[in-house]
């Protein structure tokens, strides 16, 4: 019971760290393709505002919940492994 | 220089591939001869090659002869919850299949088991056998799936967190110091500026002087 609680305990909170890592770096991506999206349309506006809202689209936008799979798949793994090992 | 270097890259090579070569599975194709339970002891620095528990106590082994005459001695322990992550819980069933499978020479079946870890005769340490399942013969060969799955999984990883790396450099470090290089530019022109303006100021006093003198 206690080494159940440690590995989900342990996983979680790596796989937390890791879904923070993921999310600022996307968002950087993100944040990086816009700027240059902006130049390329010949940065008509004000680029920060621009900028923005395309944030604020990518936030509105599934992307962001997809990043939940880092979640999601591990999950998985594990009840794979489990069964193939001890029920195959 | 070169040396230490090339030196530090090898021993991570070794230790990174010795660490994956124990953990993940492989498979050998044996015959299996006999079953037994042993009373062991677990101590000190061997007990990493062992799973975690009383460091006396009983442990299960599995006899097996591979097709070339050599023999191999695997344990039969659960993994639980810890590392490496097997999840193994069923080595009851595993004893009760390895007994069943059973062959003498004369009516040899074969089997392949799953294992991960090393025999070691001087450590006496054993793999830890993880399933069993027949086999047509001693020439068997099986696609490593899991391997296969999991090591360009790991290189893809390792590529990633270079990628965030060089990423968070580009995006976050490089403007910091871009920012402080021109901070501290401004500071220099003004203390340029300053020292200018005393040089001047110098000069004024000193032809004021030499006014006099005329």
């Amino acid at each position: 019971m206690f080494g159940f609680l440690r590995f989900f305990v342990v996983g979680f909170v790596g796989l937390t760290v890791l879904f923070i890592l993921l999310t600022i770096y996307v968002r950087s991506l993100t944040r990086e393709r816009l700027e240059k999206e902006w130049v390329e349309e010949g940065s008509i506006g004000a680029r920060d505002d621009y900028v923005q809202k395309g944030m604020d689209d990518y936030a509105q936008s599934i992307r962001p919940k997809l990043l939940l799979g880092v979640y999601i798949l591990p999950m998985i793994t594990f009840c794979v492994i489990f069964y193939m090992t001890n029920f195959m | 220089m070169r040396y230490v270097k090339w030196t530090l890259i090898a021993l991570i090579v070794l230790i990174v591939g010795s660490f994956l070569h124990y953990t993940l599975p492989q498979h050998d194709i044996v015959r299996i001869v006999g079953t037994n339970t042993e009373r062991t002891i677990v101590a000190g620095n061997r007990s990493i090659f062992w799973s975690s528990g009383e460091s006396t106590r009983d442990v299960q082994f599995i006899q097996t002869v591979k097709a070339n005459g050599k023999t191999m001695e695997y344990r039969n322990e659960d993994t639980g919850w810890s590392w490496p992550p097997y999840f193994k819980f069923d080595t009851s069933s595993l004893y009760t299949e390895a007994s069943d499978a059973e062959s003498d020479k004369a009516n040899p079946e074969w089997y392949s088991i799953t294992h991960y870890g090393w025999r070691n005769e001087v450590l006496s340490i054993f793999p830890n056998a993880i399933a069993i399942k027949p086999v047509v013969g001693p020439d068997a060969t099986s696609f490593p799936w899991l391997n296969t799955i999991i090591l360009p999984f790991l290189a893809i990883v390792l590529l990633l967190i270079r990628r965030m790396w060089l990423q968070f450099r580009e995006r976050t470090i490089d403007p910091l110091v871009e920012d402080a290089g021109e901070a501290w530019d401004v500071v220099d022109d003004k203390a340029d500026a300053l020292k200018d303006g005393a040089r001047e100021k110098a000069r004024g006093i000193k032809g004021w002087f030499s006014s006099l003198r005329k």
